[in-house]
């Protein structure tokens, strides 16, 4: 799973937005993550973004498994 | 309709008779919601019983989940905290767990018509209100301490929950993943359970919280005014669930916060959307973002046209994505703006986007404006500048040469103008949104829109 930054949009208050590219080649966006603190670090927070899309893809999954949606 | 009282410094003998209205005997109280029951079985199950439970009082701990069952129709029955000092039944927050299922990881279910009054409910896990679509459920003022990583699940026919202190203390400071709030329907039963709206929440210990605070699975979910500054950027706000809705407005949040909860586009969550406005660690009168299955919308300040939209007197816009799943046929809409004109005929609406990819054409984005078409009728006309049919072939909107576009980030390379003439002939209100039909537009293309709308 690869996380980048996909974007950041303006300056006194940030919207950081996130790309992630999973193992199957799927990508998905997460965000934004908002924050008029200067020192929220959007580098340090992609650990959270792929922890984060683990734990949808793993719901993803278990739905999948249940036919959820039929 | 019976008044009863509840207090763990009652007697217990369970041979006490109902009380009376407007004068409360604390010492004939029965001692347990259970001593009450076997007192009288129907007690918490016939519509419009009072029951009146001290302040102070601790219902014995449980060794299972346990479910208080409440009325199947009609007026709910009342169960007030109230002070244990006064005979004049006064409303009181409790301080004892008045409704518990301590001693273990046990859940609290509430099943039936219930109205709880500063009440404080304990669980060892989840609590739930498990009212069905005849049983009405409110809370004003109630405390409702959750066991570790547990939630608060709201069912049925719809929640109201007035000013809910919300415990999260069992969560110690290890992160727990589960959501605050939840509410789900069923689409096996064939219909989608009723709103439940949450108004004034606060919290206690949410730091440790990373999953989301509310989240609605074919359901819907209203908050108002819920502090949620205290939980960390790690547990988002909404919950983009199977086909729910969520609505959550005029909340304060931490510096660094996160609307969505991003779950994978599923077929459930085809028809499930989301908006979040005026949340922020500061005043946000402009804040808006909105997601769907198709595509979503955030607000910006930092980003705005000269002259374009404010909001008391902050100028703003609206940036736009959209996902694999948008197109012209299942666009992403941005919300309606609604509008007044005091005069009939020939109208021209007009708002202005911008982009860094391309020019869009009239199949990937238009206006749709619906107007007072008749002078003496109801009905109301839609007109659009989306291309005349699907088999025309798409043109690029209007070039919009005129505007001045501010802030850092876009590079503001193509710039538009969506708009609408048309013969409106009754003075009054009318509606505009615009569609983004294309396909996977990334936040880094820029897509901002000026939300506000010209009519000339």
């Amino acid at each position: 799973m690869i996380v980048e930054i996909d974007s950041i949009h303006g300056s006194k208050q940030r919207m950081i937005f996130y790309r992630i590219t999973d193992d199957a080649g799927g990508v998905h966006q997460y965000g934004p993550v908002i924050t008029i603190d200067p020192a929220f670090d959007p580098e340090a927070h992609k650990a959270v973004v792929a922890a984060k899309m683990q734990e949808s893809l793993a719901a993803q999954e278990f739905d999948a498994l249940l036919g959820a949606g039929d | 309709m019976a008044i009863y009282c509840i207090w763990s410094g009652g007697d217990g003998t369970q041979t006490n008779t109902t009380q009376t209205a407007g004068t409360l005997d604390w010492s004939k109280a029965d001692a347990s919601v259970a001593d009450l029951i076997a007192y009288d079985a129907a007690a918490f199950t016939t519509s419009s019983n009072t029951i009146y439970f001290a302040d102070d009082h601790n219902d014995p701990n449980k060794a299972a989940h346990w479910t208080l069952t409440g009325p199947t129709s009609g007026l709910p029955v009342n169960l007030i905290s109230a002070d244990r000092s006064l005979s004049t039944p006064t409303v009181k927050t409790g301080t004892g767990n008045q409704l518990s299922s301590l001693g273990g990881a046990y859940r609290v279910a509430l099943d039936g018509a219930f109205a709880l009054y500063e009440m404080r409910v304990a669980s060892g896990e989840n609590i739930t209100s498990a009212n069905d679509t005849n049983e009405t459920f409110y809370t004003a003022g109630c405390t409702f301490v959750l066991g570790a990583a547990g939630t608060l699940v709201l069912g049925g026919s719809g929640c109201r929950h007035y000013n809910p202190i919300i415990d999260l203390t069992a969560d110690g400071t290890t992160p727990r993943g589960q959501a605050v709030f939840s509410c789900s329907g069923s689409s096996l039963s064939g219909y989608v359970r009723g709103n439940n709206e949450i108004l004034g929440a606060t919290f206690i210990n949410p730091a440790y919280r990373t999953g989301y605070v509310f989240g609605a699975t074919e359901a819907g979910l209203i908050a108002s005014g819920a502090d949620v500054s205290g939980f960390a950027s790690s547990c988002e706000l909404v919950s983009l669930g199977g086909a729910g809705t969520n609505s959550v407005s005029n909340c304060i949040t931490a510096s660094t916060w996160t609307p969505f909860y991003t779950v994978n586009a599923t077929s459930g969550a085809i028809s499930s959307s989301s908006t979040v406005s005026n949340c922020g660690p500061a005043d946000a009168p402009t804040y808006l973002a909105a997601r769907s299955y198709v595509g979503g919308l955030i607000s910006s300040t930092d980003i705005y046209r000269t002259g374009g939209a404010t909001v008391e007197g902050v100028a703003c816009s609206w940036l736009i994505t959209t996902t694999d799943y948008c197109s012209e046929h299942s666009p992403f809409y941005t919300p309606w703006r609604y509008g007044t004109l005091s005069s009939t005929g020939s109208k021209t609406f007009s708002v202005y986007i911008t982009n860094d990819t391309a020019d869009l054409t009239d199949a990937e984005i238009w206006l749709e404006v619906e107007y007072k078409s008749e002078a003496t009728e109801a009905i109301w006309a839609l007109a659009t500048d989306q291309r005349a049919t699907i088999t025309t072939t798409a043109a690029a909107q209007t070039d919009d040469t005129a505007s001045t576009w501010n802030g850092s980030g876009p590079s503001y390379t193509y710039k538009q103008k969506l708009s609408v003439t048309t013969t409106v002939n009754q003075a009054g209100q009318y509606r505009v949104r615009v569609a983004i039909g294309k396909t996977s537009v990334a936040w880094s293309a820029y897509l901002y829109i000026d939300p506000a709308v010209a009519v000339s």
